[in-house]
């Protein structure tokens, strides 16, 4: 969860949260970087901070940690510092439980001088906003004294913090009250180590930011020949370059669970919106059946009386058919079956019909003959109208053999077919 | 109100999941039955179109016969028997014109059936086959609008005669009163 500041994302221009000696203040930047005081609060939350703005963390809040690191590749500084932090017990349970950052402040031959910021792993709630992803020290939003120390009231308690050049070098609470003789001793106490480890440019001046307007009392600080001090009126607040490049882990767990719930809702909202799309392909489907057999039954009904005019004439003439039709005459079908006779050997005994079936009995000289005629019944053509079935022919005494065949009309009604042959069979 | 555990919520959220399934599952059943109604529907409506078609295909077929029809098809007055009386009056007296033996079996008008009134005469014939054949083609022609229903001829011992039971029916279209 670290990383050099300089790499992070800017910041959007939105509202800033800083704390301030008793309490927490919005400043809103305007049109050309001019900022105004959006309103103050005991507490963050009720300055209602929201996606976009920067909050600054307190200095009491955040651990500043400025080292040299044996190495001029930057791609190992997050590794070299994670190690310091380590080494200090400043980091969390795994490089993912650290919230820390750092930036670059000075090279010299092979060494980097670097500053991190580490936020605690249980930052209370009052100093974070779910909502808010930038984050940033409450030194990086002060104007703060190039090569100097900036001195400033927050929390109700002295803070100070460290330059060397511009860049923020190193932050810490001071224990002091009130800026006399004994926080000129802390603030000696506190540069000593910095300037013994050569991470100082050699600090040349000390600004106070006081609130109000009665300047404090410095006659104590100065007289105890304490490094020279300057006041200054507490300034509007300046925007880091780029806002941390961490959050707190509180946020990120907010965050995080704040996309998985996003994530879940897309999910739901592409469900229903399949859901949505097959119902519709449903409704659709069956709105188009409803309409094609709409339009079947509107070309059905368009010719319907035309169909019926037709039905009717081709009832009618079915009907009437077996008055209408001269092949189908009792007259034409025994001519047809006379017609088959031999010259000689065969005779018909009886010929019966009626409007589904044809019966032919008769006499041959022999067995064959009689076959013979009843397949030439059966093959001819003009017949082709009847299914013809028959026995084998019955011998006689004389050698002469008794046939009969039987016809029925193909596509006849049953009723057709009925009635009349019982009697005239005589075989 | 205590508000819901998360199991609660789990199993709450379950069961309106259920309910949502169980649902959509009829809904679904009965859309499904629905889709199948109509298509069964539209296939029948196919078939009915298809068969539409047919039919009109052969309009013009159908209508020349349905109007030789209306044209030659005679009208049968069946308030009254003067028709029928006529017909079996012309089936016996042809029949002895044509040198047949004739004894009337039975006959009388059936009950119509759609456009047909029929009258028919049921008889026993007996004489030479080609007076037969004679009396057959001249009792049986289209515009006569006559029909044999039943035939059944039978050799005899003295050939070329034969014995025959005909039932003849005329087939006319049914009217009250005078013809259109």
């Amino acid at each position: 969860m670290g990383g050099k500041i300089e790499k992070s994302r800017a910041p959007r221009h939105g509202a800033l949260y800083r704390p301030f000696a008793v309490g927490w203040q919005k400043w809103q930047e305007g049109e050309g970087g001019v900022w105004s005081a959006a309103g103050e609060a005991p507490e963050l939350q009720d300055l209602s901070p929201g996606a976009g703005n920067l909050i600054a963390v307190p200095v009491r809040r955040a651990f500043s940690l400025t080292v040299w690191v044996p190495a001029d590749d930057v791609s190992l500084f997050d590794d070299l510092l994670f190690t310091q932090l380590e080494l200090r017990g400043l980091a969390g349970r795994s490089r993912g439980a650290t919230a820390f950052a750092w930036q670059e402040v000075a090279r010299e031959d092979n060494e980097a001088l670097l500053h991190a910021v580490v936020l605690p792993a249980h930052l209370a709630p009052r100093y974070w906003h779910g909502e808010v992803t930038d984050y940033a020290v409450s030194p990086s939003c002060l104007p703060l004294q190039k090569n100097g120390v900036t001195i400033w009231r927050e929390e109700g308690a002295w803070v100070a913090a460290v330059t060397r050049g511009d860049k923020l070098l190193h932050f810490q609470p001071l224990s002091e009250a009130e800026p006399g003789a004994a926080m000129a001793l802390e603030i000696s106490m506190l540069l000593a180590p910095l300037e013994a480890g050569h991470m100082t440019e050699g600090v040349s001046s000390i600004l106070l930011y006081h609130e109000g307007d009665a300047t404090p009392d410095l006659a104590d600080w100065r007289s105890s020949g304490g490094p020279a001090i300057d006041t200054l009126p507490w300034p509007p607040p300046v925007r880091p370059a780029r806002a941390l490049d961490c959050v707190p882990l509180p946020v990120r767990t907010a965050q995080t669970a704040k996309a998985a719930s996003a994530r879940r809702q897309r999910w739901a909202l592409t469900a229903a919106a399949v859901y949505f799309l097959l119902v519709l392909a449903l409704a659709a489907n069956t709105l188009r059946l409803h309409w094609q057999a709409g339009s079947l039954q509107a070309e059905i009904d368009r010719d319907v009386d035309d169909v019926a005019a037709t039905k009717d004439s081709m009832q009618r003439w079915n009907a009437l058919n077996a008055a209408l039709d001269p092949a189908g005459y009792p007259l034409e079908v025994l001519h047809q079956v006379a017609r088959l006779l031999p010259k000689e050997g065969v005779r018909l005994t009886l010929f019966e019909m009626n409007l589904g079936r044809v019966l032919v009995q008769g006499e041959a000289k022999d067995f064959t003959a009689a076959q013979l005629y009843m397949d030439a019944v059966r093959k001819t053509k003009e017949l082709a109208a009847y299914e013809w079935t028959a026995e084998n022919p019955r011998s006689l005494p004389n050698g002469s053999a008794r046939f009969q065949i039987d016809g029925a009309r193909l596509g006849a009604n049953v009723e057709e077919t009925e009635g009349g042959f019982d009697e005239g069979t005589d075989g | 109100m205590r508000a819901l555990t998360a199991k609660e919520q789990k199993l709450l959220f379950l069961l309106i999941g259920a309910l949502f399934v169980l649902l959509n599952v009829v809904g679904l059943q009965a859309f499904l039955n629905r889709q199948r109604l109509l298509q069964s529907n539209i296939a029948q409506l196919r078939i009915q179109l298809d068969e539409h078609r047919s039919i009109l295909a052969d309009q013009d077929y159908w209508e020349e016969r349905g109007a030789w029809l209306e044209t030659n098809q005679p009208f049968d007055d069946v308030s009254t028997v003067e028709d029928d009386t006529k017909f079996t009056e012309f089936v016996e007296v042809s029949a002895k014109n044509s040198g047949l033996e004739y004894t009337r079996r039975g006959g009388g008008p059936m009950p119509p059936r759609g456009s047909i009134a029929e009258v028919y005469d049921a008889s026993t014939v007996k004489g030479p086959m080609e007076a037969l054949v004679k009396w057959l083609s001249e009792l049986q022609k289209p515009k006569e609008f006559r029909v044999i229903k039943q035939l059944r001829i039978k050799s005899t011992e003295k050939p070329p005669d034969v014995v025959s039971d005909v039932e003849v029916a005329r087939w006319y279209r049914p009217t009250e009163g005078a013809a259109p």
